[in-house]
């Protein structure tokens, strides 16, 4: 599981580096999730778990090949107001390079590992009750 | 209010975790705050200070009552103080993952995930 490497890693980084603690006393409490998760199906009815991005702190790195005008735009701007701001703004401006490092590991994780990791235990559980299906067919053969 | 099999609702990735695991996850933008009079939080920040009881609460609030969750995300020692509920999880969604956190190295026996893989291929 690579979740475990990005994560302690970024965590490993995030500490040793930076003299003032970086915390809950700084979170924003009206913060609004600029990354959020997709849930997809697919034939086997297994949901596999991607991360979908609003437009947040780079604004126009949104969507591949919607145009920036496009009607999900409007609907996202519904459902996300006010608009994300990017949460590293929460820790003032200026901010030590090491934050910043965290930032894209957590990232990576929250876009990769995550999704990838959520997928294959929604896939584990089905291939489990699948198993447990077929062991009760075996024992009613084996009493028949 | 949605269906409990509307998983199309279910978008945001909630978190419990020790302050360091929070934060990073904050980083990467998946905090939300639902609008005023609820503001319910999607992550919980656990200390030592932190009862067990309010641990379970928060995981209650995440896998049953709020059906906008799509993954639960918890440090493995923090799941470790609630083991029996995190082992007799078996809800489709949110889909729950334990995670390692700084202070405390990840044990793979411990993970429900792979304990149940274990079950499956040892009997």
């Amino acid at each position: 599981m690579t979740v475990k490497g990005y994560f302690s890693l970024a965590q490993a980084n995030f500490t040793s580096t930076s003299r003032q603690r970086y915390g809950q006393d700084y979170y924003d409490e009206r913060m609004q999730a600029s990354r959020t998760v997709m849930i997809g199906q697919n034939d086997d009815e297994v949901g596999r778990f991607t991360m979908s991005r609003a437009s947040a702190e780079n604004g126009t790195k949104e969507g591949s090949d919607l145009p920036p005008d496009a009607k999900d735009e409007d609907e996202r701007k519904e459902k996300i107001d006010p608009r994300p701001v990017d949460p590293i703004s929460w820790f003032g401006i200026l901010v030590p390079p090491a934050l910043r490092s965290a930032q894209s590991r957590f990232v990576n994780a929250v876009e990769g590992s995550i999704p990838r990791v959520a997928t294959l235990a929604k896939e584990l559980r089905t291939i489990e009750i699948e198993i447990g299906r077929a062991r009760k067919a075996i024992k009613k053969l084996d009493k028949g | 209010m949605a269906q409990p099999t509307a998983y199309k609702d279910r978008q945001f990735l909630a978190v419990i975790g020790d302050e360091d695991s929070v934060t990073g996850l904050l980083l990467a933008g998946v905090g939300h705050v639902t609008s005023p009079p609820d503001a319910q939080k999607n992550f919980l920040v656990v200390d030592q200070k932190t009862e067990t009881s309010a641990i379970e609460q928060a995981f209650d609030l995440y896998t049953s009552q709020r059906k906008d969750i799509a993954i639960l995300l918890i440090n493995q020692h923090i799941a470790e103080r609630i083991r029996h509920r995190v082992d007799a999880y078996t809800q489709a969604f949110p889909s729950l993952l334990e995670i390692p956190s700084k202070d405390h190295p990840y044990d793979p026996e411990k993970d429900s995930v792979l304990k149940r893989v274990r079950r499956l291929a040892g009997e």
